[in-house]
């Protein structure tokens, strides 16, 4: 380093003395915070911090339980998945049970959290009136069906159970090609014993396939058909492929004039609507065996066999007075009968 | 250097608007939820629509207050704003499911 530069160093290090001076200065007369003070800060600060977590918790936990809600409704509202169940529940009862009917328009829908209640009441045809037969209720956790709780209004109970339960203690109408496992006659006893001021309602089985406007030819007049039971290709044997046992399908012969029933007879006729059924089962096949407590519907082959083969009925229900039920027994194309729900007269 | 220990001096505090709408907020969601819990349709409409839209207005000029935390008036914005935007959707919803005439 040259001598003309020492001048220059040792001015900015003078400089740099004065600056440092002048800093420690400052520090020592700038104001500053007493102990206390120091710890009030901390204090308020520490308070300040807690009040905000704890306030923004609570939201948190309030935002928990509306959030949920809406989510569930986004779940069964986007895509009509709520629609499409209840639609099911609704059509299975249709098609599974027979001279069972319900109003489409009573159907109510209770959402819960990731869960759908489906209620509603079914009404069975005794004579000219409808009388309540059961309520029932089924629950869906997100898409998957609970057996249905129900509650029953009839004088002879429904089948309890499922699977083979419901086959043994609810099947009332036979194949041809099947044997009738309860004594035929006793339906003609029973007929018999009942007053003639009674009207009740009959499980028939016929003796042969029947096309379903031929059935008209040889009932009593004074009787009406109900539900037809169909020939499936299954009802023989009563099995599935893999043996599971199987339950008579079918659909109501009479038209509804109920608007929202599928069976309202405007644009197709009962045994198209009945197709188009065992399509949308076909789809929903295990919320319909649920809902019906059947354990198998075998859907997709017995809709195929009635595609190829036409609708024909081996077995109806129908209703009506004593007198005319009892003129069942001459009737050469009907092998066995069961009497259903028996009622005071109500024909009008 | 007087200068910037004055500063650390101040405290932040929150809006006294943003705070007032994140209450607001809670006192809607906390009605909000006892409708849920009870089942019932007739939650009054004041906590619906009224008071969270009064509490997103207040959120808003919380937002605009200078030298102050935000924190309050940005969950009083969101919570007053997820209330109408819920019960809208909802509503919505509610006629698309098992809809009758």
């Amino acid at each position: 380093m040259s001598d003309e530069h020492k001048p220059d160093q040792n001015n900015d290090e003078n400089l740099y003395k004065a600056y440092m001076m002048k800093t420690k200065n400052d520090i020592h007369t700038s104001p500053t915070l007493s102990e206390e003070e120091q710890r009030e800060i901390i204090r308020v600060g520490s308070n300040t911090a807690r009040n905000a977590t704890v306030m923004i918790s609570l939201a948190i936990l309030l935002l928990i339980l509306p959030l949920m809600t809406l989510i569930t409704y986004l779940y069964y509202g986007i895509g009509g998945k709520a629609n499409t169940m209840i639609d099911v529940v609704g059509k299975t009862i249709y098609v599974t049970e027979p001279n069972i009917s319900l109003e489409e328009m009573e159907i109510e829908s209770e959402i819960g959290l990731f869960s759908m209640n489906v209620k509603f009441d079914t009404f069975k045809r005794i004579g000219s009136e409808d009388y309540l037969a059961e309520k029932v209720d089924v629950y869906f956790g997100l898409d998957e069906p609970k057996f249905p709780e129900k509650i029953s209004f009839l004088e002879q109970l429904p089948p309890m159970g499922y699977g083979i339960d419901v086959v043994k203690d609810g099947q009332k109408m036979y194949h041809p090609d099947a044997m009738v496992p309860f004594n035929t006659p006793e339906a003609w006893d029973v007929l018999d014993g009942l007053p003639d001021g009674t009207v009740a309602e009959a499980y028939l089985s016929f003796s042969q396939l029947i096309n379903p406007d031929d059935i008209d030819a040889f009932l009593p007049k004074e009787t009406e058909i109900r539900w037809l039971a169909v020939d499936t290709g299954l009802e023989a044997e009563q099995l599935d492929k893999e043996g599971v046992p199987i339950t008579p399908i079918g659909y109501p012969a009479q038209v509804d004039t109920t608007t929202w029933s599928p069976f309202n007879g405007r644009d197709q006729t009962n045994e198209e609507v009945f197709l188009d059924i065992l399509k949308l089962l076909e789809k929903n096949e295990e919320t319909a065996e649920v809902v019906s407590k059947i354990k198998s519907l075998e859907i997709k082959e017995r809709r195929k066999y009635v595609e190829d083969k036409g609708i024909h009925i081996y077995g109806a229900v129908v209703t009506g007075p004593i007198p005319e039920l009892r003129k069942l027994e001459q009737v050469k194309e009907i092998r066995a009968a069961k009497v259903g729900e028996i009622k005071l007269w109500n024909l009008k | 250097m007087e200068f910037e220990i004055k500063k650390k001096r101040k405290r932040k505090l929150q809006t006294l608007t943003g705070f007032i709408s994140f209450i607001i907020g809670l006192l809607a969601l906390a009605v909000l939820n006892i409708g849920l819990l009870i089942e019932t349709v007739d939650i009054p409409e004041l906590f619906l629509f009224p008071l969270p839209l009064l509490g997103v207005f207040l959120g808003v000029v919380g937002l605009v207050t200078k030298n102050r935390s935000k924190q309050f008036a940005w969950w009083g914005i969101g919570i007053n704003g997820f209330i109408p935007i819920f019960f809208i959707i909802m509503m919505g919803l509610s006629w698309t499911i098992n809809a009758k005439p």
